[in-house]
């Protein structure tokens, strides 16, 4: 139990994807505009990961060294095309709003690093890996997409919580995203320091 | 009209629909390069090029392979293997052919292929389904636009090394806030069009 708590805090705080190792930002920003976007894409992100990088720990040894990175690359994307026709056949209003940044994931620094984690790895360690950085992203597009739904366009998962006047438009466009995900890294920045200080002192 | 067509086209790629600000597309290596203007320069002209070859390259296989054969389901796939698989050619024949250059350069595969500006370029052309002159002036302007708004940012960004930012804003998040008031002031460029 302590050890699964280790892990978790590993790698939603200490070694955060988005916040600490910047991996995976163009599909992170645009798809946190709102709250269904954001968690479908945050968990559509993590089975990609485990599952990409599990077939790269098993195919590891088999591949040359030469191919080795593009033939992740195309691994990854299959799953990505396979999440991407599930998602369009169960869920066919988000085709809009995922439309071109899902298959992004396969090329953002996000899978290059599952990749790179699972490689010369054994399986159980490439899933988690993988897991690792899919569970730091889907942290960090779950608080993202939930402020910017909520405030730039005052409901949650379309359900109107803040009248419309009271909504702030700016929040939901590419710019409310950057500005933000600066704040969050300022803020994350912060507390990291501040924990660090602390355990000094004691 | 057939020019009207591709100058909108051409302006809204460097300007209204610029693929940084509009769509966050290469937004990573754009603020790890934009550190300084020579970085930034590099950046953005490896980007420009990658991004002109990528839009025509995206028509190309539209029009050959995915719509024969339909099987647009597998497009994304498809454009990952042709694009990623050109990078790394590419690099390998550049550093064969002429090493110097390729040391000069010193640009590796990842920085190129793990760039969303590539594929998303790539994808950004084949959904608005452009003829190949549009896919030619889309390619070539995006690409322009990227390396404007790189060099702009990096100048941006050597003032902000002079100026006095507080300690928990110093560095990235810093950047990231003035890239969201450039983008914002990108978002000044929403309604010019031709037609």
């Amino acid at each position: 139990m302590k050890k699964l708590l280790g892990y978790i805090k590993q790698s939603v705080v200490d070694k955060n994807s988005a916040l600490v190792l910047l991996l995976g930002l163009c599909p992170l920003l645009m798809m946190s505009s709102s709250l269904l976007t954001g968690l479908v894409s945050g968990a559509a992100a993590m089975i990609v990961l485990v599952l990409s990088g599990v077939v790269i720990s098993l195919l590891g040894r088999v591949i040359p060294n030469g191919i080795k990175d593009v033939s992740y690359m195309v691994i990854t994307a299959f799953f990505v095309a396979i999440c991407e026709l599930l998602l369009f056949a169960f869920l066919p209003s988000l085709r809009t709003a995922l439309g071109i940044y899902l298959p992004l994931i396969t090329v953002s620094g996000l899978a290059f690093a599952a990749a790179e984690r699972a490689d010369n790895a054994t399986v159980g360690a490439a899933a988690l890996g993988g897991l690792s950085l899919g569970l730091g992203y889907f942290a960090v597009i779950f608080i993202m997409s939930f402020i910017r739904e909520l405030f730039g366009n005052g409901t949650l998962f379309g359900f109107r919580i803040i009248p419309e006047e009271y909504a702030i438009r700016l929040i939901t466009t590419p710019f409310g995203a950057l500005f933000l995900f600066g704040i969050f890294v300022a803020v994350f920045r912060a507390v990291a320091l501040r924990a660090e200080k602390g355990e000094v002192e004691k | 009209m057939r020019l009207l067509s591709l100058l909108s086209i051409a302006a809204g790629a460097v300007l209204a629909e610029n693929i940084i600000f509009s769509n966050l597309l290469g937004i990573t290596p754009f603020l790890k390069e934009s550190r300084g203007i020579r970085p930034a320069l590099r950046q953005g002209v490896t980007t420009a090029f990658a991004s002109v070859f990528a839009s025509l390259l995206s028509w190309l296989l539209d029009t050959l392979i995915i719509r024969p054969a339909g099987i647009e389901y597998l497009r994304s796939v498809v454009f990952v293997l042709v694009a990623v698989s050109g990078v790394k050619l590419a690099e390998v024949m550049i550093s064969k052919r002429f090493p110097k250059l390729s040391e000069k350069l010193d640009i590796s595969f990842s920085l190129v292929a793990a760039n969303t500006a590539l594929l998303g370029v790539m994808l950004l052309a084949s959904e608005r389904s452009y003829t190949f002159f549009e896919s030619l002036f889309f390619g070539v302007f995006a690409g322009l636009g990227y390396l404007a708004v790189c060099v702009l940012f990096a100048s941006v960004r050597e003032k902000l090394e002079y100026s006095d930012t507080p300690g928990f804003l110093e560095g990235l998040p810093i950047a990231l806030i003035t890239a969201a008031l450039v983008a914002l002031a990108f978002s000044g460029f929403a309604g010019i069009k031709f037609i």
